[in-house]
This record gives structure tokens, sequence and C-alpha cells, in this order.
């Protein structure tokens, strides 16, 4: 399986993917975009919480950095139709993942749509959202074979 | 709690009273969602597919139940995922 994606759309995905990792070495705890992609692992015991949080988030961080670098890689690379190996499958349906998180929640989508209010910017965004779930779809499709 | 007949992955000893629960949310693709639960738990497709509509159309479901600890780990390694997941006691 390789990536079937133009050289403008590939830019996208690595400018994207290069903002996700600046998120996430920032790791501002107020970002909601940030709580989205590291959450709570209890919904209502604060103090449980935070133990687990302090045992996993690093990890779970360099993680999740890992796969979006490991996505700009696999789109710099001199030849576009080189098949992804296992591992990097992997990376682009997390990663994908994320970036689709971390758009929702600049949007502020939830099960009604996106919030209200659209500009030009952000109806190119949205449409970059959804745009981005139809790649995952096909790649998970691709996978799941 | 009740399980239905065919949970023979969640049935565990009653005293085990911890659970890894996956959340509800507007961008997870379905078929992403079920592929992650047979991935990583290994269901079979019929079972990943039924907790999968149960999430999304409850609002949640109950994918795991066993020590605390091994939950924890099921609930980190669901966020590497992108899924929402927490820990609960069984009884909540």
């Amino acid at each position: 399986m390789h990536v079937g994606l133009g050289e403008e759309e590939r830019a996208l995905i690595a400018e994207l993917s290069g903002q996700l990792v600046a998120l996430l070495e920032g790791r501002d705890e107020s970002d909601p975009a940030v709580s989205r992609l590291l959450p709570p692992g209890y919904a209502d015991d604060d103090e449980a919480n935070a133990e687990f949080r302090r045992l996993t988030v690093d990890d779970l961080t360099a993680g999740k950095i890992r796969n979006a670098e490991m996505v700009r890689e696999s789109l710099a690379s001199a030849d576009p139709k080189a098949p992804l190996t296992p591992e990097a499958e992997q990376a682009w349906l997390r990663s994908l993942t994320d970036l689709r998180l971390t758009l929702a929640s600049r949007l502020g989508l939830t099960d009604g749509g996106f919030a209200p209010g659209a500009t030009d910017d952000r109806a190119m965004l949205e449409n970059v959202y959804e745009w981005l779930g139809f790649v995952q779809e096909s790649l998970v499709r691709a996978v799941d074979r | 709690m009740t399980l239905d007949e065919t949970d023979t992955r969640q049935r565990v000893a009653p005293d085990v009273p911890w659970v890894t629960l996956v959340w509800d949310d507007p961008v997870n693709l379905m078929s992403y969602v079920s592929y992650v639960f047979r991935s990583y738990f290994g269901f079979d497709r019929k079972e990943a597919e039924r907790l999968m509509m149960q999430v999304h159309t409850k609002g949640r479901a109950v994918v795991a139940t066993g020590a605390r600890e091994q939950m924890e780990m099921h609930v980190d390694a669901l966020h590497g995922y992108g899924l929402w997941a927490t820990v609960s006691k069984a009884d909540e």
C-alpha cells in the first residue's frame, strides 16, 4: 500500500503534521485540543487521574510526536509510490486521527456539527477536516483487508 | 452490570471491579473504531461492530473488564489510537 496523494495534498498533511508536533511539544494543558489528544484516564476521579497522567503522559506524547514525524518522513520520501511499512501504516492511522481531533477541537465540532460563525478561513479548515476523514477512511479500508 | 452470552472475552471473576469504557466522540470514524477494537483487543468482526455501535448509539461501551492496572494499560493504549477511553469501577 502507498499513499496516493497529490503534491499539494502531501504538502498540506506535512504542514499540519509539523503543527501537531509543535502543539504536542508545547503541551499547553489549557488548550482544549491538547486535552483531547492527551485525555483524562478517569472521568470523575481527579486524584486517580493525576496519578494516571503522571505515569503515562510522557510516553503518550512521545508516541504521538513519533507518529507525526513518521508521516512527515514518508511524505518527504523520494518515491511517492513507495509502499508504507506496517509501522508507517499504524503511524498514519493514528496521526490522521490526531490531526482530525485537533482540527475538530479548533472548529468546535460536536455531534450537531461545526460551531457556527463560518468565515472563509474556517470554511477552508472544515473542508480540510472532511478531506482528512476521507483519507482516513480510505486508509482504514486499505489496512483492514 | 449484565453481560450477554456472546461476551466471553468480558466474562471475568465477579470480584474484579474495574472496566475500560470507550466514549462516543464526533470525530472518530465508525470503521476506525471497529478496526481498533479488532486489532488491539482481538475481537472478531461481529463483536467489534457490536461494541462500536454501542459506543455510537449509547454514548459509551464497556470494552474490557479486569484488574485496575490492566484497564489503565488499555486506556493508555486507546488514547494512543485517539479514542476517548476511561477507567471506571464496574458498578459505576
